[in-house]
């Protein structure tokens, strides 16, 4: 016997009234300009006058390749160097973690969304402790805002510098590379430090964080926001006006400001094309509205603004992390968790004494905490833009849907109107500058 | 929230008259054994109604949740690009196999996520230009995140079975 029960497919009947045929069926485009290709947005259709022609050549570009960020499958239509067509496939990495996250215990879940997408983990488990802690209407101390933020902006630095590392890497500049990982690795060294692990470190808790921040770990960070300017110095010294670099980047990839609303971009794409969004000034979160940075906006929308973008936003990380220790420096003794023993594990020492803690600890380990009824959906500027996590609750101690909105998987179908009219190895320089992760898109 | 049919034109208003020009997500939700209780539901022996939180091993809610309209809800997640980022949910309510008309005409982001919707949760969406499979194969049977979808145990190829 099968173990599933499957059931029955359902095919896309297409028998119902048509609404709005004209713009539906793609025979116009949403408005006039944009290189957004229709009918359907994610797909470069190969030109009617070329569909029978021997000349085009069609060319798998994956999964299995190293520049792909990890399986992603470019299915490229190629007129002798140029890209006339151009379609995504991707679902190579799906591992069902929203399924999964169902059938766990809210306490459990918060491992999940860090392993979505690798590279900004942080990032993810913020967005959904911060979902929980909107359900369950738990304030944390501030302590742990302040030290929210500063790891999220490490980890935007560890995310910039991955991709600046790789995306470099495959545009030519080997060194980058090494340099990269360099600072990286220090990143990944003080992430150890607090949290005990250098990735996926489950540190953020409903209500806080889960544990205090260890000694010793100020002195190693402000070694680190000393150091970092000069390392962003170093990378563009090598980079930043290389002839080579510009002659691949610049006027490469080119999206409109328009069009990048239209395909809902975000974060260093959309800040590239013109357009002045950070969530983090237009609608702070956690410590955002009291430190000082800057947004960084560019106006080309090419494959070198988005790089600039990224460089600039690294330095400005830095000073937001420099800001955070200042101020963490003056709260040390204070409470890094909420008090709530219905959420919160109680502290490890009072297990020995109190029967209560002991009643919790198990409670909350065995059952989990059941978090009230309700639907949110909770929004942070990930290192790659907007970080969306929609979450409903039946009141139980499970989530019973919990979806991420990744920016990576709204990120990869704009190659099709990016690839229009570039050359075989703009595709490289292009699909690298989206900055996509494959673990985020396929989820 | 909205009727399937008012859908487009709602949202044709919200872009052009209230200024939600950026399409965040679409996100489908299956509501199958909300309320009821965990019958053939893989995974959710935790809401049933008449159990006790305090007894042990049970996993019982404390009061039912709200009634929800349809199965199915599809939730579109707007944003307006201006200080303090205001945010609005437009929500449909679909059965099995009904149709929500696609907005990949409004905005094209959508393109994917409908895709996803129908792909996981087996929404079909009616104008999309391209509804096929996303993450799943081609030739995959079923929609992995409904809630009737079993979540361990794949099926054994040439089993004496099959």
């Amino acid at each position: 016997m099968l173990r599933t029960s499957r059931g029955p497919r359902i095919a896309p009947e297409r028998t119902w009234a048509v609404i709005d045929p004209s713009i539906l069926r793609g025979e116009q485009p949403i408005y006039a300009g944009t290189k957004i290709p229709h009918p359907i947005p994610s797909i470069l259709g190969l030109p009617d006058e070329l569909r029978d022609s021997e000349d085009v050549m069609q060319v798998n570009f994956g999964p299995n390749h190293p520049s792909t960020h990890g399986v992603l499958r470019l299915v490229v239509d190629l007129l002798g160097e140029e890209i006339v067509g151009l379609r995504a496939v991707i679902g190579y990495l799906h591992t069902g973690f929203e399924k999964n996250m169902e059938a766990k215990t809210w306490w459990k879940a918060i491992t999940y969304p860090a392993r979505i997408d690798y590279l900004s983990f942080q990032a993810n488990e913020l967005v959904f402790v911060l979902a929980i802690e909107k359900l369950l209407g738990l304030e944390p101390p501030p302590k742990a805002t302040w030290m929210r933020t500063l790891l999220c902006e490490l980890n935007r630095l560890h995310s910039h510098l991955v991709w600046l590392g790789t995306s470099a890497l495959e545009i030519g500049a080997i060194s980058m590379f090494w340099y990269c990982f360099r600072e990286r690795d220090q990143i990944l060294d003080l992430s150890e430090l607090v949290t005990g692990a250098r990735m996926h470190t489950r540190y953020f808790q409903a209500g806080g964080l889960a544990d205090d921040i260890p000694r010793g770990f100020y002195d190693e960070c402000r070694k680190f926001t000393d150091w970092m300017p000069k390392a962003v110095d170093d990378y563009e010294g090598l980079i930043d006006r290389n002839a080579i670099w510009l002659e691949r980047t610049r006027g490469i990839g080119v999206l409109s400001a328009e069009d990048a609303v239209a395909l809902g971009q975000s974060g260093p794409i959309l800040r590239a094309s013109g357009v002045d969004w950070d969530l983090r000034k237009r609608d702070p979160y956690l410590a955002y509205g009291e430190v000082d940075f800057d947004v960084p906006v560019y106006t080309h929308g090419d494959v070198y603004d988005r790089y600039r973008v990224h460089m600039e936003e690294m330095r400005q990380s830095t000073r937001i992390v420099a800001q955070c220790l200042d101020r963490l420096e003056d709260m040390q003794g204070e409470p890094w968790i909420a008090d709530d023993r219905k959420v919160v594990l109680p502290p490890r020492e009072e297990l020995h004494t109190s029967m209560e803690s002991l009643i919790h600890h198990f409670k909350i380990v065995t059952e989990g905490y059941r978090v009230p009824e309700g639907e949110v959906y909770v929004v942070i500027e990930s290192p790659r833009g907007e970080n969306g996590c929609y979450v409903v609750s039946d009141g139980g101690p499970r989530p019973w849907r919990v979806k991420f909105r990744a920016p990576s998987f709204v990120a990869t179908p704009a190659a099709a109107t990016l690839c229009r009219g570039a050359l075989v190895a703009d595709l490289i320089a292009i699909v690298g500058s989206l900055d996509t992760v494959m673990g985020e898109v396929d989820r | 929230m909205v009727e399937p049919g008012e859908l487009l034109e709602t949202c044709r208003r919200l872009r052009d008259e209230e200024g939600f020009n950026f399409l965040s997500d679409i996100t489908a939700t299956d509501y199958l054994g909300w309320q009821t209780g965990p019958e053939g539901v893989a995974g959710y022996y935790g809401t049933h109604t008449g159990r006790d939180l305090n007894a042990p091993g049970s996993w019982g809610l404390a009061a039912l949740p709200d009634a929800k309209p349809k199965r199915f809800s599809v939730s579109y997640h707007l944003l307006k690009l201006v200080d303090g980022a205001p945010r609005l949910r437009v929500q449909v309510w679909v059965d099995d196999g009904e149709a929500v008309p696609s907005v990949v005409g409004i905005w094209p982001t959508a393109d994917w996520h409908e895709r996803e919707a129908w792909d996981m949760m087996g929404i079909p969406f009616e104008g999309h230009p391209n509804l096929v499979r996303i993450l799943m194969d081609d030739d995959w049977e079923g929609h992995p995140l409904r809630k009737d979808y079993p979540l361990g145990g794949e099926p054994v190829r040439f089993s004496e079975e099959e």
